[in-house]
């Protein structure tokens, strides 16, 4: 069953094209990675399945529902991301009981133990967190929901990096014991690498791939080794990343389409083959066509 | 995972609750604003003196009538409080959609018009007691209710005029949401209002007073002030329908 179906979907804000028209859909029980760079949609896109935002055109369906202004997608649904504000009288501990009276499936001894865990002091003020225990906390209140669709936009921000590995630690189990779609957005594929199972990347509000992580591992491929040497090989191939490695060498990265034949003669001929880990990939597949940074401050 | 049902009802019963514990700040400053009410009404509403054979005669009224007004100012500012941003994202942190946040919020104006027009009406027993300790002389009558459903009509008059003007604040909030310029269109077309129509015989506001707080029966009186209430907070609603519901 599918959980999420986007059909043409597009969000024009006043002016600018947020989404440009979209379509996927997400199965039930899946842990979705959204990546994409800044400003390339991902918040207006959850926002949009969350139902906090009207879609321009389109159509979105969460539960087989339209999901803006939907009390039964509101209930089934949580979205956290670093810009919750509760009432500023709220206590930690006020705001967990306003959330077990809320969401049916609350699991309020989780909810305790994650905050004696982490250090949380549950007579402290939401507003009086610092950043990093903000996010926790909040990701706190994403586990302990168990809605069915659960939504994290960059839950991961302000967090140190045991936090952050902790994070993603109790993700994996608690979706285990209780399976339930999950959508992540984050900039740090690398440490989400091991629980997502499908990574969707948007690219200019764009849909630009959407497969199973272990199929983003093997997508691109690197070839290092002299340039009169290796640009041969990449004739008519579409190259993602140029980096020139000291004079004479050159590292490409490209699609993942060689036969296996190929690949021996590459190597005969001296040139380094080497996988391209997901974050690179989705780093090279949604770069700008405009060169790296290095260009910016050659100004010669 | 299963989908929880839900029901509307119990929905808006949950956010209520969640606004009460929320804006219970609304009622500190309810005390503050009824005891300015309170001092202010030392100088009495009205008052006249005659003096004859060498004596002076001082007759000053007082009442809470200034307490009411102040408190329905008060209505009207937590309506458009809770019209703003910051607080109608408040409660969609948690289950809702816009019909039962707005019903919850319009409970939650409900109940501090309750908490307000009672303790409005009860301040003027605080004034009496203040009057005759700090000011009077003499106390000449003391202007209690005659008996208890005239104490009880009395403030439910007072519950109800502050809820009137709450539905007015919640309306005006939600304009200024759904178009930035109400915002200075509004105050300014409201004092432009009063110097243009201000005085004299049959002018707008004269209408408006008179169809309002010039009924003579008491149902009608309260059928007015429910009846418009409720229409003033379904236009409010229907503004909202036009927002996002959060960005």
């Amino acid at each position: 069953m599918n959980v999420i179906e986007c059909r043409g979907v597009t969000k024009k804000y006043k002016r600018k094209k947020a989404i440009h028209p979209l379509s996927f859909s997400i199965e039930e029980n899946k842990v979705v990675g959204l990546i994409g760079r800044n400003g390339a949609g991902k918040t207006t896109l959850l926002k949009i399945l969350a139902g906090f935002l009207k879609e321009s055109s389109g159509e979105v369906n969460v539960f087989s529902k339209r999901p803006f202004n939907n009390l039964v997608v509101s209930a089934n649904t949580i979205f956290i991301d670093d810009q919750m504000n509760f009432p500023s009288s709220f206590t930690l501990i006020d705001i967990l009981q306003q959330g077990e009276r809320f969401y049916e499936n609350w699991d309020k001894e989780l909810a305790h133990r994650l905050i004696a865990y982490f250090d949380l002091d549950a007579k402290q003020s939401h507003t009086n967190l610092s950043k990093g225990k903000k996010s926790t906390f909040n990701m706190i209140v994403g586990l302990a929901a168990r809605c069915p669709l659960t939504i994290f936009d960059e839950p991961t921000t302000g967090m140190d990096a045991s936090v952050r590995k902790d994070f993603y630690r109790a993700l994996l189990k608690d979706t285990i014991t209780y399976p339930r779609t999950i959508i992540l957005s984050t900039h740090y594929l690398e440490e989400a690498e091991d629980i997502l199972e499908e990574v969707l990347l948007i690219k200019e509000g764009e849909k630009y791939l959407h497969l199973p992580m272990d199929n983003l591992k093997e997508r691109l491929v690197g070839l290092t080794g002299k340039i009169d040497i290796v640009y041969p090989w990449v004739i008519n191939r579409d190259i993602l990343h140029t980096r020139k490695i000291g004079q004479e060498e050159v590292f490409l990265a490209l699609e993942n389409n060689f036969t296996g034949n190929e690949k021996e003669k590459m190597k005969l001929s001296g040139i380094r083959i080497s996988p391209v880990s997901a974050n690179d990939a989705c780093i090279y597949m949604t770069s700008e066509e405009k060169g790296s940074i290095d260009d910016v401050f050659n100004r010669e | 995972m299963y989908l929880t049902g839900n029901n509307a009802a119990k929905i808006i019963w949950q956010q209520y609750l969640f606004k009460m514990k929320a804006y219970v700040s609304v009622f500190s400053s309810l005390v503050i604003i009824q005891l300015l009410g309170i001092l202010l009404s030392f100088s009495g509403t009205a008052s006249r003196g005659t003096s004859a054979y060498g004596m002076n005669i001082n007759i000053t009224y007082y009442s809470a009538d200034m307490v009411i007004v102040f408190t329905s100012i008060w209505g009207f500012i937590c309506a458009l409080l809770l019209t703003t941003t910051a607080y109608r994202e408040d409660g969609f942190h948690f289950v809702t959609n816009r019909i039962s946040s707005n019903l919850s919020s319009v409970a939650f104006l409900f109940t501090a018009s309750i908490a307000g027009g009672i303790t409005a009406v009860f301040s003027g027993f605080l004034l009496k007691v203040l009057v005759y300790y700090i000011l009077a002389d003499e106390i000449l009558g003391t202007g209690a209710a005659a008996d208890p459903l005239t104490f009880a009509r009395g403030m439910a008059t007072a519950v109800l005029i502050i809820f009137f003007i709450s539905s007015f604040g919640y309306l005006a909030g939600m304009m200024a949401q759904w178009y930035r310029w109400f915002a200075f269109i509004l105050p300014a077309a409201l004092m432009g209002l009063l110097i243009v129509q201000g005085a004299g015989e049959g002018t707008i506001l004269q209408v408006f007073y008179r169809f309002f707080f010039e009924e003579a029966s008491t149902f009608l009186f309260f059928s007015k002030m429910i009846g418009s209430a409720c229409i003033i907070f379904a236009a409010a609603m229907f503004l909202s329908n036009q927002l996002e519901v959060k960005k």
